[in-house]
C-alpha cells in the first residue's frame, strides 16, 4: 500500500508545484483563485494538487475572501469544497467566485498556515450540492484538526458514519487501515504540508498548526461528506446529534475514507445513496436539514454550478491551446520589455502606413476619375465655344484650330464661322481678357452677341459697335477684342472690323507663276478699341476685294505674341509661315507650325483660315470706313491714318481741315476712303445714320 | 528689382525686366519699366500702379522707355487702372518703341492714353502744364 501511496504522493507533489506556480503567477494577474482548476485537470490524482493548490493560494485571492461568511462556529478551521468531479470531467477547482463558501468566523490563528493567509477560519466552499456535481472540501486547519473540534471536518465524519454508516462506513471500515495509514501520514503532515495522495482521486489532506493541511476528499466520497460537514457546521451538532467527542472519534474515519480514495465513484454513489435511503429517522432529518439550512446561502447554487462549469471549460481551451501558440507565447515571454515596446511601435506604424496607403490609393483614384469627369466637361465648354464649322462654304475652304496657352494664360479665346444668307460667309475672332473659367462666361456672351447681330443682317462695323454698347456693363471691367468679318462671294470681298483685334492676314496665293506671296499691308491706325474698354468702338470698317485665290488668316494675339528668339512672333513671321505651308494649309497646321518656330506661347491660339479659290488677280483695300472724332482729329491718328492709306500729305491735311469743320458741328463725322485703281477718294458724310438707327433698333443707350 | 538681362536664356519669360518706382513731388507718382512686359510681368506692373492710386498719387506717368514688348495683358493692366483713375487724377504713359506704340495702334487704344515720347513731357501733362499731345 504504501508504495501506493508513495506514487500518488509524488505526482501530487510535482502537480502542486506546477499548481502553485500556475496559482501564483495567476495571483500576480489578479485572477484570483481561479487557475488552480487547470492544475487539477489531468486526471484524479492531480485533483489533489489542485486543492492543495488552492489551498495555498487562495486566502491570498479576494476570492477567498469573499467566501460567505457563513455561521460562525467557534472552531476556526476552514473547510473547503474540492473540486471533485467525476471521471471524465476535469475536476473543478474551488472557486471562491463560483462555489459557495460558508466561512466560519475565523478563529485565532494558531499560527498561520502556509496557505491560511486569511486566517484559519472554517471555510466551506461548494461548488454544487447536487449529488452528480462535484464537490470538494479545501479543508484548511490552522488549529489542530482534533481536539479543536473542526466541525466540518467532524461533522462530515459524522454524516459518513452516522448517517452512512449502513453503506458508506462499509467502505470506510474497508479502508480503514489506510486511513489509519493515511492518519499517520497526516500526523506527519502537520509539520510539513501532506503530500501523500493515497488515491489518484482526491486527496484529503489536514494541516495542523502552522503548517497547513490541505483535505481533499474523494470526488465523490467528499462530496456527501463535505456535504454533510458543511450542513452540519451550519446548522450545528444537535441537528446530528453528535457531540464533539464523536465528532472527534468519527473524523478518522471520514478522512479514512477520504484518504482511502480508492472506491470508485460507483461505490462513492452508492455509499451516498445509501446515506439518503437509509437514512430514516435522525440521519434524514439531518441529511434535509442541511439542505434546508444552505438553501439561503446556496440559492445560486446552480448558478454557481454552471460557472464552474464554464471554468472548467474555459481550463480546457486554455489548456487545449495549440502548440504554436504556446511557443509564441514562451518566445513573447523571454523578449525584453523594451523591445516588446519597440516591435509594439513598429507594428502600429505599419499598420498606419497600410491604412494611409490604402487611402491614399482611394483617394488617387477618385481624383483620376473626377479629373477625367472634369476634362469631359471642359471638352463640352470647349466644344460650345470653339465649334466645329463646314469644312466648305460655298468657294471657300475653311478652317479652324485652337491651342492654349503653355502656361497660366489658358481660356479666352474663342472663334466662330457660319453661313449667313446670300452665300455670305461671317467668322468671328476673339479674345477676352483674363483667363481660365472666369473668362468663359464672357467669351460666349461675347460670341453671341456678335454673331446675333451679323445674322441679323449688321454689318461688321454695326456689329462691333451695338456689341459695345450692350456688352459694356456686362463685361464688368473685362474687355474683349474681337474681329467680325463678312466675305461676300459674288462680290468677292471681305467686309471687316475690329474692336481692339490684329486684323487678319490677307494673303493673295496669286498665279502661283513666281511663287510669291504678297500680304495686303493694313492700316493700323485709328484702329477701334476693345468692348468694353469704356470707348465707342466699331468706328472702322475695311473692305478687301479678293478676285482671285487668296488666303484670310484670322488670329488672336496669342499667335503674333508668341515668343521667338526673346522677341514676339509678329506678323510677318506670319505670313511666312503662312507662305510655307503652301495654299491647302489648315488652321491647324498653321498653329502647329507656329508652336514649332516659337520658344514660348504664354498665351492661347487661335486661328481661323478661309481659302479663297478660283479667280484671278491680288486681293487690295477697297474701301475704307472711318468714325472720326475730335480727339482722333487732335490726336493726329485721323491724319495718320489717312497718310497710311496713301494720301499725299496735302490731300490728308484737306479732309483733317474738312473734318474739323464737320465735327465742329457734330460729335463724329463718317469719313469714307475709297481706294481704287485712281487716287483715293474721300467723302466726309454726317453722322452715320445706319449706326444710328441700329442702336435705336436693339434699344441700346 | 532689377535684373539683368540673361541674354544666354532661350526663354523669354526669363528675360530682363525692371520696375521703378520714384516720386518726383507729393502728388506724383512714376512707374519706369524696363525689359520685357508681357503676361508674367503684368501683374507687377498693375501692383505698382495700384500702389501709387492707393497711396493718394494723382498724377501717374508710366514710363516705357526702356519697354522692348508688351503683350496684350500689360495693355489690358493699362486699360484697366486708366479707367479705374478717379477724376481729376491723370495718367501719362512714355513710350518712343515703335513695337510699343503699334500695340497701343493695333488695339485701338492709342487714343485712351496720353502718350508721350519723353518723360519730361509726360510729367508737364499730368501736372496740366500742357495741353495733351498723343
Amino acid at each position: 500500500m504504501a508504495s501506493h501511496a508513495n506514487r500518488p504522493a509524488r505526482g501530487a507533489r510535482a502537480s502542486r508545484r506546477v499548481a502553485v506556480a500556475i496559482a501564483a503567477g495567476c495571483c500576480v494577474l489578479g485572477l484570483g483563485a481561479l487557475p488552480t482548476a487547470q492544475a487539477a485537470k489531468p486526471a484524479n490524482s492531480t485533483s489533489s494538487s489542485a486543492v492543495s493548490g488552492e489551498a495555498t493560494v487562495a486566502p491570498h485571492g479576494k476570492h477567498a475572501e469573499r467566501a460567505v461568511q457563513a455561521e460562525s462556529v467557534p472552531a476556526a478551521p476552514a473547510i473547503a469544497p474540492a473540486p471533485a468531479p467525476p471521471p471524465g470531467e476535469p475536476p473543478i477547482a474551488a472557486h471562491g467566485r463560483h462555489g459557495r463558501a460558508i466561512q466560519p468566523a475565523p478563529g485565532p490563528p494558531p499560527g498561520a498556515g502556509a496557505g491560511a493567509g486569511t486566517g484559519p477560519g472554517l471555510g466551506l466552499r461548494r461548488l454544487d450540492r447536487e449529488p452528480p456535481l462535484a464537490r470538494g472540501h479545501r479543508h484548511q486547519e490552522g488549529a489542530a484538526r482534533g481536539e479543536t473540534s473542526s466541525a466540518p471536518g467532524s461533522q462530515a465524519a459524522a454524516v459518513s458514519a452516522d448517517e452512512s454508516r449502513q453503506g458508506a462506513e462499509a467502505l470506510a471500515r474497508k479502508h480503514k487501515g489506510k486511513g489509519k495509514e493515511r492518519g499517520g501520514g497526516k500526523e506527519k503532515g502537520g509539520k510539513e504540508e501532506s503530500k501523500e495522495s493515497v488515491s489518484p482521486t482526491p486527496v484529503l489532506k489536514i494541516g495542523k498548526g502552522k503548517e497547513a493541511s490541505t483535505v481533499a476528499l474523494s470526488q465523490e466520497t467528499a462530496g456527501p461528506s463535505a456535504t454533510a460537514a458543511s450542513l452540519s457546521s451550519s446548522a450545528a451538532s444537535p441537528v446530528a446529534g453528535t457531540g464533539p467527542a464523536s465528532i472527534t472519534s468519527v473524523a478518522p474515519v471520514a478522512k479514512a475514507i477520504a484518504a482511502a480514495g480508492v472506491h470508485t465513484q460507483r461505490a462513492t454513489r452508492n455509499a451516498r445513496h445509501r446515506v439518503a435511503a437509509h437514512a430514516p429517522g435522525s440521519p434524514t432529518t439531518v441529511a434535509t436539514a442541511p439542505v434546508a439550512l444552505l438553501a439561503p446561502s446556496s440559492g445560486s447554487g446552480a448558478k454557481a454550478s454552471a460557472a464552474a462549469r464554464a471554468a472548467v471549460k474555459h481550463t480546457q481551451t486554455s489548456a487545449a491551446q495549440p502548440a504554436l501558440v504556446k511557443t509564441i507565447t514562451r518566445i513573447v515571454g523571454v523578449v525584453p520589455i523594451p523591445v516588446r515596446i519597440l516591435i509594439a511601435a513598429l507594428v502600429a506604424l505599419a499598420l498606419a502606413l497600410a491604412g494611409r496607403s490604402r487611402l491614399s490609393g482611394v483617394r488617387a483614384r477618385r481624383l483620376a476619375r473626377q479629373r477625367g469627369q472634369l476634362l469631359e466637361d471642359v471638352g463640352l465648354l470647349q466644344a460650345a465655344l470653339l465649334p466645329v464649322p463646314p469644312v466648305r462654304l460655298g468657294p471657300v475652304a475653311t478652317s479652324v484650330a485652337y491651342r492654349p496657352a503653355d502656361g497660366p494664360g489658358a481660356g479666352g479665346d474663342f472663334y466662330d464661322v457660319f453661313a449667313l444668307d446670300d452665300g455670305r460667309l461671317a467668322v468671328i475672332v476673339g479674345d477676352v481678357s483674363g483667363h481660365g473659367r472666369e473668362a468663359l462666361p464672357h467669351t460666349a456672351l461675347v460670341r453671341f452677341t456678335v454673331r446675333a447681330y451679323l445674322e441679323a443682317g449688321l454689318a461688321p462695323r454695326n456689329a462691333l459697335q451695338t456689341a459695345g454698347s450692350v456688352l459694356e456693363r456686362q463685361l464688368a471691367g473685362s474687355f474683349a477684342t474681337v474681329v467680325a468679318a463678312i466675305y461676300h462671294p459674288r462680290e468677292r470681298t471681305l467686309t471687316y472690323a475690329s474692336a481692339g483685334h490684329p486684323p487678319p492676314v490677307v494673303l493673295g496665293d496669286g498665279d502661283g507663276a513666281d511663287g510669291s506671296l504678297e500680304a495686303i499691308e493694313l492700316t493700323t491706325a485709328c484702329s477701334a478699341p476693345p468692348i468694353g474698354a469704356g470707348m465707342r468702338t466699331g468706328t472702322r470698317e475695311t473692305v478687301i476685294s479678293v478676285p482671285g485665290p487668296a488666303r484670310l488668316c484670322f488670329h488672336t494675339d496669342g499667335v503674333t505674341e508668341a515668343r521667338i528668339e526673346g522677341d514676339l512672333f509678329g506678323a510677318e513671321r506670319l505670313v511666312g509661315a503662312l507662305g510655307d505651308l503652301g495654299r491647302e494649309a489648315t488652321a491647324r497646321a498653321l498653329l502647329d507650325s507656329v508652336a514649332e518656330r516659337t520658344d514660348a506661347r504664354p498665351d492661347d491660339m487661335a486661328a481661323c483660315l478661309l481659302r479663297v479659290e478660283n479667280g484671278a488677280g491680288s486681293p487690295a483695300i477697297v474701301h475704307e470706313l472711318l468714325e472720326l472724332d475730335r480727339a482722333a482729329v487732335a490726336s493726329g491718328r485721323a491724319e495718320r491714318f489717312l497718310r497710311e492709306s496713301g494720301m499725299t500729305a496735302v490731300a490728308a491735311a484737306g479732309v483733317i481741315d474738312s473734318a474739323r469743320a464737320e465735327l465742329d458741328l457734330r460729335d463724329s463725322a463718317l469719313l469714307e476712303l475709297s481706294l481704287g485703281d485712281g487716287p483715293p477718294h474721300v467723302e466726309l458724310a454726317h453722322d452715320n445714320v445706319i449706326h444710328a438707327a441700329a442702336l435705336t433698333a436693339v434699344g441700346a443707350r | 528689382m532689377l535684373t539683368t538681362a540673361d541674354t544666354s536664356s532661350p526663354e523669354p519669360f526669363t528675360g530682363a525686366f525692371g520696375i521703378i518706382q520714384s516720386q518726383p513731388d507729393e502728388r506724383t507718382s512714376v512707374v519706369a519699366l524696363e525689359g520685357e512686359l508681357d503676361l508674367g510681368r503684368a501683374p507687377s506692373l498693375k501692383w505698382a500702379l495700384v500702389d501709387s492710386v492707393d497711396a493718394g498719387y494723382k498724377q501717374l506717368v508710366v514710363d516705357l522707355t526702356r519697354v522692348r514688348f508688351m503683350d496684350s495683358t500689360a495693355l489690358s493692366v493699362l486699360v484697366g487702372v486708366n479707367r479705374s483713375l478717379d477724376v481729376g487724377a491723370r495718367l501719362a504713359i512714355v513710350c518712343v518703341n515703335t513695337n510699343v506704340l503699334k500695340i497701343f495702334e493695333l488695339s485701338g487704344m492709342d487714343g485712351a492714353f496720353a502718350i508721350f515720347p519723353t518723360l519730361d513731357e509726360a510729367l508737364a501733362h499730368v501736372r496740366g502744364h500742357t495741353a495733351r499731345i498723343g
